[in-house]
């Protein structure tokens, strides 16, 4: 490749990396890349990555929902990795057969029983993507109940809550402990949580209304089968109104043995992981 | 309703219905709770995440997450399409985290090289640019040393001290294209200057700053 040809080739390269070719320019750099398949590729790219740092005045936070997308990809993603090299097998047979849309970490497939999985898939193929999940729930938003099934869609938090009582097999209720943070001064309530149903529901009254654009309330669940330092997020949601309130729990992550339920309060859209700074209620679960 | 003494390391657990129950459930603290990426190894999150590590998957969106959403919602405006952007951005790191080469470039220059290339193929793919009208009549400012040094690395330094040696004109060719995206015949159009000087000031300007980081690299900082 003569000189003129390898300024060419260098300015289409810097052009890539500054700001794209178009279809023309792609086919010709692709033509001088084949006459020179030992030209650096990366370098102009590389500069352009570390001059758009440079020249980068700050970065914003993406949108809660997004995050929680990306979450939930993320995990999908690593559940469809092979094992690590050296490590055995982990046997996916115990009647379930791997699923891609399954949200959880490699290493607790295993410890997930095959009506978790089962349950979680369900919840994944009736709610899409991801489950947005926001806003005040009161006893006559119905609409606003994303459950698993068409019949409890259809039933308001509080009916749902009841006939999750009524039909859950496996249904523990716990009473919420109030902290000294002032939104909870004169909070009571209680969870209601069915891990065969992977779902449940918070009851408020007291907790202070918020202004969904000065704070939010986010809730968490602890799982015995995940690091403690990653608890299950379990939505962000306000407080319209003093009355009692129901909130329908919906986590993003299969909740395999549910040990503690937390609510912070936490800055507009809610966040990734909680500093744990304004931990306003928590509810228990101990084994009987 | 059971009331704490606020002390949330150890909170007394509450047994199924209201039976208190004896063993005490820990909170973890706030500073065992934050998955700080450079606290966990010092292995890159990119390295960790090419050897299947999930926390790793976790962490890469925490750490770069307003990075590439900054970057993709600079470029192509639309929140929409920039929410997509972001998915295709992280999904592409992900497949690629094995092909990072901590002795070329940092894990943050990967990361913005990657999420560049997927944001610039989206801007040519649907074949419209930016609303020009956003492009603010005033040259940049080579940024100040202050600014990168707490918010960028030694490579984002090294290309913000070479920006500021070019002449201004050229600095202007640049941030028009690296930073806001433009196209050369976007930059052409609204500088009113010519494609081929245009074209000469990105592949001129780009190269000086290539020169100065492969430098660096190869001295190891000692030049």
């Amino acid at each position: 490749m003569n000189a003129h040809l390898h300024s060419e080739l260098d300015t289409l390269l810097a052009l890539r990396a500054a700001c794209g070719l178009s279809a023309s320019e792609s086919e010709r750099l692709e033509s001088l890349l084949a006459a020179e398949p030992s030209a650096e590729h990366d370098g102009f790219d590389r500069a352009a990555a570390a001059l758009m740092l440079a020249l980068d005045r700050g970065t914003s936070q993406m949108p809660e929902t997004l995050q929680r997308q990306l979450r939930i990809a993320g995990d999908e993603w690593c559940e469809r990795q092979p094992e690590p090299a050296g490590e055995p097998q982990q046997s996916v047979d115990e009647g379930v057969e791997r699923n891609h849309n399954l949200v959880a970490f490699p290493e607790r497939r295993g410890s997930a029983p095959a009506w978790a999985v089962a349950a979680m898939a369900l919840l994944v193929a009736a709610l899409g993507w991801f489950p947005a999940f926001r806003g005040a729930v009161s006893p006559d938003t119905s609409s606003e109940l994303n459950g698993p099934t068409p019949a409890a869609a259809e039933l308001s938090p509080f009916d749902a809550r009841e006939a999750l009582l009524v039909a859950g097999t496996d249904v523990v209720t716990i009473e919420w402990t109030a902290t000294d943070d002032p939104t909870a001064s004169a909070a009571t309530g209680d969870v209601v949580w069915s891990a065969a149903e992977q779902r449940g529901f918070m009851r408020f009254a007291g907790l202070v209304p918020n202004d969904a654009n000065e704070f939010q309330y986010q809730l968490w669940i602890f799982d015995s089968a995940r690091d403690e330092r990653y608890p299950v997020d379990g939505g962000v949601f306000d407080i319209l109104e003093n009355g009692e309130v129901v909130v329908p729990i919906l986590p993003t992550l299969p909740v395999t043995d549910a040990t503690l339920f937390a609510v912070t309060v936490e800055r507009p859209g809610g966040v990734m992981v909680s500093s744990r700074e304004r931990i306003n209620l928590v509810a228990s679960v101990v084994a009987p | 309703m059971k009331r704490s003494a606020g002390n949330l390391d150890s909170v007394t657990a509450l047994g199924v219905g209201t039976t208190p129950a004896s063993r005490p459930v820990t909170m973890p603290r706030p500073a065992d709770v934050q998955p700080r990426v450079d606290d966990v190894s010092t292995e890159s999150l990119l390295t960790r995440i090419a050897n299947g590590d999930p926390a790793a998957v976790q962490a890469c969106l925490q750490q770069y997450g307003g990075l590439v959403w900054s970057l993709a919602r600079r470029y192509l405006g639309n929140a929409a399409e920039t929410e997509d952007a972001v998915q295709e951005v992280f999904i592409e790191l992900w497949k690629s985290a094995g092909r990072f080469d901590g002795s070329k470039s940092s894990e943050q220059s990967f990361v913005a090289m990657v999420a560049r290339r997927r944001v610039i193929d989206r801007l040519r793919r649907r074949g419209r640019r930016l609303d020009l009208d956003t492009i603010d009549d005033e040259g940049p400012e080579p940024p100040s040393d202050e600014h990168i040094s707490i918010e960028r690395g030694a490579e984002a330094r090294l290309a913000a001290e070479s920006f500021a040696e070019l002449p201004p004109e050229r600095r202007r060719v640049l941030e028009l294209s690296v930073y806001k995206g433009l196209t050369h015949q976007e930059i052409s159009n609204t500088l009113e200057m010519p494609l081929g000087t245009v074209k000469s000031h990105i592949t001129r300007g780009l190269a000086y700053v290539r020169q100065r980081l492969e430098t660096e690299q190869s001295t190891g900082g000692e030049a």
